[in-house]
């Protein structure tokens, strides 16, 4: 079984001190989800593990199957196993969708096989096809005046062709309208297989019905203050996160994030 | 060069100016050819299959008119491989009235030093969709005019500039609204390696009383080498209100946000650039029906992009 650990992550970006040591585990075949205010560093998080290099790791360890991978270059993180289904994904004019999918799928074969191109049509046709995506969308540069939702979409296609070993699903379900959240929850729910891991982000309760967690994570200022099943998501979307607050003596959700001083404790530096 | 790069089929339609004397020329071309100038027509009834033009070993100066006659329509592939040496070339296509074509022209550039005149003249209702391809050239420099002298003229233009070492490429695009409902429309993509330095200067020019017209420009520039330098200078004069005219450009590395995205699917650098800088190229090479052409010019262009050492091995 596969195994992604964060251990004691202290993360980094222009100098602010983001994640404030987390801790987390995911084992092959459990759905995890983090929830948590704007601001609090989900995203971070999602990013650090890909190897964002506007992220600085400043101290901790992210481990593979007990590998640390905090050296790895981004594109071996993903050959790895690694797939992040971003917030915000990138606009990438003159790339069209099909050759940007069909070279990812490409770099990870074994050095000695090819990439059987009538097979890949064919898989990511279903793919499309099983999304509910328009036909036209392989064809057209790679998120280039997509709408918000044909974005997410077109993460989880990618997902599903790559056929990672932990996913980070950062935000999948915003700009989703009814109809495409069941359809993408549907297609991701049909992935799960022990031999899958996943790191949901989300606000609500809605991606939650269709994604079932195992583990119920919640984050706040950079770190996880609280852990526990299901029972939490509706307690969430009922009440916020004022409960809390008082729960923890946290005075504020909305404060500075407190300064940080580098060079002290700064060793690994993702790259 | 003593031989062509790359085979033509003896059926294509193909003039072959091979050290300035004619080689082959195909039944039916209508060209008059006086020391080294040449000059083409094509009227509405001859010739409507594209024709190709491939001039090399040039020995002297060169000077190339192509001539759509009213009503004609046509289609040239000019391939002019420049030799070492100091050449100053001409080239001129005249559209008369209701003519229209398309015509794709690649300068590959080995000299020390070149200068080409380029001037394309467009009559009433005529439709040019016109690209130039660049490659290399220690020290080129194109000077392009492109008249719009009929009402309803209408100009296509796409432009790829690829150069690398220590090349230098200066490129004067002019477009002229001399009359009414006039359109033009141009492209251009430039891509500097190692030291290599572009810069483009673009003017589209409404004069007075020409309204209705419509002059456009985008320009898209990238750097892959820390001495590469593209520069593009858009310049709309416009006198005349009733009238569409804009300009965009973008010019710089490449994008790391595009980079990061790529990278997190697994590509590694050099495959993600590649696939950035083959968005710039593809449109250019779309359009060509001469596969062996098309085949030709992205390799050298490859050779381009590949670099000194910039994207390591793996290309
Ligand atoms: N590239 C960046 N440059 C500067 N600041 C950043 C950057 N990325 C994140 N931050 C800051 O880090 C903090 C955490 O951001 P992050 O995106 O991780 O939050 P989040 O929990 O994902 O929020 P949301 O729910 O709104 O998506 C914010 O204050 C944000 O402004
Ligand atoms: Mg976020």
């Amino acid at each position: 079984m596969s195994t992604l650990e964060i251990k004691n992550l202290y993360v980094s970006v222009e100098d602010k001190l983001i994640l404030d040591g987390v801790n987390l585990l995911i084992r092959g075949g459990e759905i995890h989800a983090i929830m948590g205010p704007n601001g609090t560093g989900k995203s971070t998080l999602a990013q650090i593990i890909m190897g964002h290099p506007k992220y600085k790791l400043e101290s901790g360890e992210i481990l593979l199957d007990s590998i640390p991978i905090q050296e790895m270059a981004v594109d071996e993180r993903s050959r790895a196993g690694l797939f992040l289904a971003m917030q915000n994904p990138v606009e990438v004019p003159g790339v069209t969708n099909f050759d940007f999918v069909k070279t990812a799928v490409q770099a990870r074969q074994p050095d000695n096989k090819k990439l059987r191109v009538g097979k890949f049509i064919l898989a990511f046709e279903d793919a499309a096809k099983e999304l509910k995506m328009g036909s036209g969308l392989s064809h057209r540069y790679l998120n280039e005046g997509f709408s918000g939702g044909e974005k997410k979409r077109n993460e989880i296609l990618q997902m599903k062709l790559l056929k990672p070993k932990f996913a980070v699903l950062d935000e999948i379900d915003s700009g989703l309208d009814v109809d495409a959240l069941r359809i993408v929850g549907e297609n991701v729910m049909g992935m799960k297989s022990s031999e899958l891991g996943m790191l949901l982000i989300t606000h609500y309760q809605r991606l939650l019905e269709y994604i079932v967690p195992d583990f119920v994570h919640i984050m706040i200022r950079g770190k996880i203050v609280k852990t526990g099943g299901k029972e939490l998501i509706q307690k969430i979307d009922k009440e916020g996160y004022d409960w809390l607050k008082t729960e923890l003596g946290i005075d504020s959700l909305v404060d500075q994030p407190k300064q940080y001083s580098l060079g002290t404790c700064a060793t690994n530096v993702g790259k | 060069m003593n031989s062509l790069p790359f085979i033509f089929s003896p059926l294509s339609n193909t003039l072959v100016i091979n050290q300035g004397v004619v080689q082959k020329r195909p039944r039916g071309l209508v060209l008059k050819h006086k020391s080294n100038a040449f000059h083409l027509s094509f009227s509405a009834t001859e010739l409507t299959k594209p024709m190709n033009v491939v001039i090399f070993n040039q020995n002297t100066d060169l000077l190339l008119d192509i001539h759509w006659k009213a009503f004609s329509n046509q289609s040239v592939n000019l391939f002019w491989f420049i030799p070492d040496g100091v050449f100053d070339n001409s080239l001129s296509l005249q559209a008369d009235a209701s003519s229209k074509g398309r015509m794709n022209v690649i300068i590959n550039d080995q000299s020390a030093e070149l200068k080409t005149l380029l001037n394309i003249t467009l009559e009433e209702a005529s439709s040019v969709d016109f690209a130039l391809t660049l490659i290399g050239g220690s020290n080129s420099f194109v000077q392009h005019n492109v008249y719009l002298n009929g009402v309803f003229a209408s100009y296509k233009g796409l432009g790829l500039s690829v150069n690398h070492q220590a090349q230098m490429l200066e490129v004067k695009e002019a477009v002229h609204h001399q009359q009414p409902n006039t359109t033009s429309m141009l492209t251009n993509f430039l891509i500097a390696n190692d030291l290599g330095y572009i810069r483009y200067e673009v003017i589209g020019k409404i004069n007075k009383g020409n309204h209705g017209s419509n002059c456009k420009q985008q320009n898209r520039g990238v750097i892959l080498s820390d001495g590469g330098s593209v520069q593009v200078d858009p310049l709309l004069l416009i006198d005349e209100y009733d009238v569409e005219a804009g300009h965009g450009a973008a010019i710089g590395d490449i994008n790391p946000d595009e980079l990061y995205y790529l990278q997190s699917r697994g590509l590694n650098e050099a495959q993600a650039k590649r696939l950035i800088i083959n968005g710039y190229i593809k449109p250019m090479l779309d359009r060509f029906e001469y596969v062996p052409f098309a085949q030709y010019l992205e390799k050298q262009i490859d050779q381009i992009i590949k670099g000194d050492d910039l994207l390591g091995e793996s290309l």
